[in-house]
């Protein structure tokens, strides 16, 4: 069999299967068996990504210009972790607000604007157009290249004289069979989705086949390529960057990073075709493990093509099929070519189908239906007319991509109207990721961005090739628009650091930014491009019955509804879809619809004719008396007062809960001194038991032991008296300190002279000292001013230190120092001992009562445990102080200090 | 080490890959001479680009990072 037949039917033979693979998709899902629903095929269908640009494209660059080629994959390997940030967004509005396109998309995100609609159709017509043409030229030229070196082109038959022709009406029929299945666009297209998923699959094994064959039969392996190269200088060249190289390296990874989600075909399969958001985790490493796959063996060929074909008799586009075809491998060829046709049939189909939809429903179908009033409109013909639009659409597009082929495209690479795309869809990408990200984005700048971008594209990219094309005279490339150098479209504004693409892509999308942001700064915002804005930025904390596109009161019928849903869907389709809605929300049909119905009814047509279209087709059955300014402003000011409201109620609830914690603190501190207050009662009690106790048993004794000498009975009795005064002094202690804690205890102020007074209390306890032989150390201030104090109490403060230092001083040597003086306007006073000590921790508790009746490390209580409580009381309302200081083993000092009176009334003896 | 979530881990991939893959960290590796057979940049690349999916697949499907 010759070649030419083993061609034309492999082909016939691949075109088929693919149509029955597409078949097959969408039966399965009619059969529920989604094929699509499933993260591998998800993942392969993104896979459209590469092209016949890729397939032959890669070699010839590799070829020629060595590692660059990377840039166009790892660009979107790096988008690829961003994806669950960005495209899951994208994803997200998309499903909420039924879009299917990116013309539809920024036409929504700005406020349902048709303007925006239709340049982002033009830009993306424009941008893709060539690209798809320069498919057909792939595999044009693949057939060709085939033919001429089998030396058969001559025989005369006819498709082979143009085979572009042949694949460009099966694929029309393709994309018209499985692209244009329903009326309603956002369904997915499952047998599409199938088809693209295994051409994916098919055009990296044929790559990887004849990569393979080339590196390891061809050539002894990678070394043997690379060492080989490396033996012919202009060859080693290819294996790295030179310095002027980074710059482009970068601007081209940028432009490949935005392609990956601007290009209207991989919105296609990752928005609109995407099932589920959780396949996006998956395909973020499935997606550049491709990539690295497919682009394996790239450098391997292009070396050995360069090897092998050393005078470039071969085009490097062609070296994929040329050198099996060189070793004679007629079915490795056929492979090869078939996957070169997958790698084109893949794109031309995805890129078509995006295309139509975005030209239907941002050109024809608002064209179509201005000056229509809803009425006019027949709902047989509604569709027969949605439907034929969309086929002469795909077939328009087509026949375009195809006439740009013929008259053209011919004389570029693969590469550059690759490249000239890419950068035609980045400039979509300030006023989309604005428009996700930043709800200060407005129409105005993003028109103003996408114009200002569009128009740097054209005239810094396109227009030199059309120089080249010799249509426009060369001069405008060498001295600039009307010769001001500064206009040059390769050097724009004398920027020659750059290559002049690297230039086209920092000035396209540097203008584009600074415009968008620019000028939506100062842009004023409609009310539902505000609204739009908030639901695109915060897309993930609204549900879908949040989009509303009626602001204020305004009155719809139900009735009007159902009939412009009917015009669309048919009559059965719309009570079904009405039925549905009473059920998803919960509610009964009424007369007016409520904004819920009207939203509803705005998503489904927006499935059918576009959102902007849409919009209108809505606003076509409000009622137009009830669209008045005055409610807008009416809303907007009741949602102000809303807002204020709000806040005043946040401000009132935080001083609540202020005063809640107040509270609560209050209550704690209560519950603490009614503890206090209950343990101080039990103490006391129990206090007052132990000298009853005994008291109790010595007069039991008494009683009933008559035969007791009096020597005994003296001693018992003088026992009671003892424990009676202990208790006796107890009491008035309890009273004492019940009376400061209450504040009715009056103090009887006099003039004091301090020293005095603690004169007097050492003598009173000169004899306990004495016999304790505790040696007592005095050392008051002559000069100290009289206090105002009551000397009963002052005495028994004093008197209560001394004892206690006497009780607790070293029992061996004992030594105690009292002394006075008058230090910062304060009269102090200090009692120190060289007792055991205080530890810190207990420093402030022997100031509670009872502290040792708690604490009873000591054999027995010496006094009553409230002396210090109630020294401390004492000098309290003296407003003095008095406090410890105290190590272990150091013996403790005890202070307290008494206010001294104004220096007037000092008086000195 | 506080586990990261699935954002802030993504979003470090792409920060650092993206510095290894371009002008200066790049050039580094940007050598003609000949590493097991393979040309040095072209080994640096795929290595690179290798560790990434490595490290995507490690996050995504084996730790599981909630999304």
């Amino acid at each position: 069999m010759s070649l030419q037949w083993l061609i034309l039917i492999s082909s016939l033979l691949y075109l088929g299967l693919l149509f029955g693979i597409a078949y097959l998709g969408e039966r399965q899902t009619q059969r529920g068996k989604s094929l699509v629903n499933n993260p591998y095929v998800y993942s392969l269908s993104l896979a459209v990504f590469c092209t016949a640009w890729t397939y032959y494209g890669s070699v010839g660059q590799a070829a020629r210009q060595g590692v660059p080629f990377l840039t166009t994959y790892l660009g979107p390997t790096l988008m690829a972790p961003l994806w669950w940030i960005v495209l899951r967004k994208i994803i997200r509005i998309c499903k909420v607000q039924r879009i299917t396109t990116l013309a539809d998309f920024l036409s929504a995100r700005y406020g349902n604007n048709i303007s925006l609609g239709v340049l982002v159709t033009l830009v993306c017509i424009l941008g893709i157009l060539p690209y798809i043409s320069i498919q057909l030229k792939a595999i044009g030229a693949s057939v060709d290249i085939l033919l001429t070196h089998s030396g058969q082109k001559s025989t005369l038959v006819t498709w082979t004289n143009d085979p572009a022709l042949f694949i460009t009406i099966a694929l029309a029929g393709f994309t018209i069979l499985f692209g244009t299945r329903q009326v309603d666009v956002t369904k997915r297209h499952e047998g599409m989705v199938t088809a693209i998923a295994f051409e994916s699959l098919f055009k990296l094994l044929a790559f990887l086949a004849v990569g393979a064959y080339i590196t390891f039969i061809g050539f002894n392996g990678f070394s043997d390529i690379f060492s080989q190269a490396q033996a012919v200088p202009h060859l080693r060249e290819l294996f790295t960057l030179s310095p002027s190289q980074y710059a482009d390296w970068f601007w081209l990874t940028l432009v490949s990073l935005l392609a990956i989600f601007l290009l209207p075909r991989q919105f296609q399969v990752a928005v609109k075709e995407n099932v589920n958001e959780r396949h996006l985790l998956r395909a973020t490493w499935l997606f550049p493990l491709y990539l690295l796959l497919i682009n394996l063996f790239v450098l391997p060929i292009a070396l050995g093509g360069n090897l092998l074909f050393p005078e470039q008799s071969v085009d490097a586009d062609t070296y994929v099929l040329a050198i099996p075809q060189y070793f004679g491998k007629d079915v490795l060829t056929v492979v090869a070519f078939l996957g070169g046709l997958s790698a084109a049939t893949s794109m031309i189909i995805v890129s078509t189908i995006a295309l139509s939809t975005m030209v239907n429903n941002n050109l024809l179908v608002p064209i179509w239906l201005s000056g229509k009033s809803i009425r006019e409109l027949k709902r047989e013909r509604i569709n027969r007319a949605l439907f034929n639009s969309r086929r002469l659409t795909i077939i328009g597009i087509l026949l375009l991509a195809y006439l740009y082929f013929k008259f053209v495209s011919g004389q570029f690479s693969l590469v550059s109207i690759g490249i000239t795309s890419f950068v035609a869809v980045a400039q979509l990408a300030p006023c989309l990721l604005g428009g996700i990200f930043w709800k200060g984005g407005t129409y105005q700048g993003a028109l103003s961005g996408l114009l200002i971008g569009f128009t740097v594209w054209f005239y810094t990219l396109v227009i030199p090739t059309i120089v080249q094309a010799e249509l426009l005279p060369s001069h405008l490339l060498e001295q600039g628009l009307l010769g001001i150098s500064a206009l040059r479209p390769e050097s724009l504004f004398g920027l020659t650091v750059f290559s002049p693409l690297s230039q086209a892509i920092f000035w396209s999308l540097l203008l584009n930014t600074i415009s968008y942001i620019g000028v939506s700064l100062f842009a004023t915002v409609s009310v539902s491009e505000r609204k739009q804005a908030e639901l695109f930025v915060d897309v993930f904390q609204y549900s879908p019955s949040t989009l509303s596109p009626l602001e204020g009161a305004k009155v719809v019928l139900t009735a009007d509804i159902e009939e412009l849903l009917a015009k669309f869907l048919g009559r059965s389709g719309t009570r079904t879809l009405m039925k549905n809605f009473y059920q998803q929300y919960r509610t009964k049909p009424q007369r007016e619809a409520d904004y819920r119905l009207v939203s509803y009814a705005e998503r489904l047509l927006a499935g059918v004719i576009g959102s902007s279209s849409a919009n209108v087709m809505v606003m076509s059955v409000v009622r137009k008396d009830d669209l008045l300014l005055e409610d807008l402003f009416r809303v907007l000011d009741e949602s102000q007062q809303l807002v204020y409201a709000n806040q005043k109620l946040k401000q009132k609830s935080r001083e609540l809960e202020q005063l809640s914690q107040q509270l609560k603190q209050a209550n704690r501190e209560l519950q603490k001194l009614d503890y206090l207050k209950d343990e101080f009662i039990s103490t006391v009690t129990h206090e007052l038991r132990t000298p009853i106790t005994s008291i109790r048993a010595f007069c039991e004794i008494l009683q009933d032991s008559p035969e007791l000498s009096p020597e005994e009975q003296e001693q018992f009795l003088s026992t009671i008296i003892k424990e009676t005064d202990r208790m006796e002094r107890l009491i008035n202690q309890v009273l004492d300190l019940e009376k400061f804690e209450s504040g009715t205890q009056q103090l009887h102020l006099q003039l004091v002279d301090i020293n005095q007074v603690i004169q007097e209390a050492i003598t009173t306890v000169s004899q306990l000292v004495k016999e304790k032989d505790i040696s007592l150390q005095v050392n008051l201030s002559p000069t100290l001013p009289m206090v105002s104090a009551d000397p009963d109490r002052l005495i028994q403060v004093i008197l209560n230190l001394l004892s206690n230092a006497i009780k607790f001083c070293n029992s061996s040597n004992g030594y105690i120092r009292i002394s006075s003086y008058l230090v910062e306007g304060v009269v102090k006073v200090n009692v120190l001992d060289n007792g055991k000590g205080i530890p810190a921790e207990s420093q402030e508790m022997i100031f509670e009562g009872f502290f040792q009746a708690h604490n009873q490390t000591t054999k027995k209580p010496v006094g009553s445990g409230l002396g210090l409580t109630i020294s401390r009381k004492i000098i309290e309302h003296h407003r003095g102080k008095l406090w410890v200081e105290s190590e272990p083993e150091q013996g403790s000092k005890f202070s307290f200090t008494l206010p001294a009176p104004p220096i007037g009334r000092k008086l000195s003896y | 080490m506080r586990q990261p979530d699935l954002k802030t881990a993504l979003l470090l991939i792409f920060a650092i890959f993206l510095l290894l893959l371009q002008f200066p960290l790049l050039s580094i590796a940007n050598q003609a001479a000949l590493v097991a057979g393979i040309p040095q940049f072209y080994l640096y690349i795929f290595g690179v680009w290798s560790l990434m999916i490595g490290l995507l697949v490690y996050l995504v499907e084996i730790k599981r990072l909630k999304p």
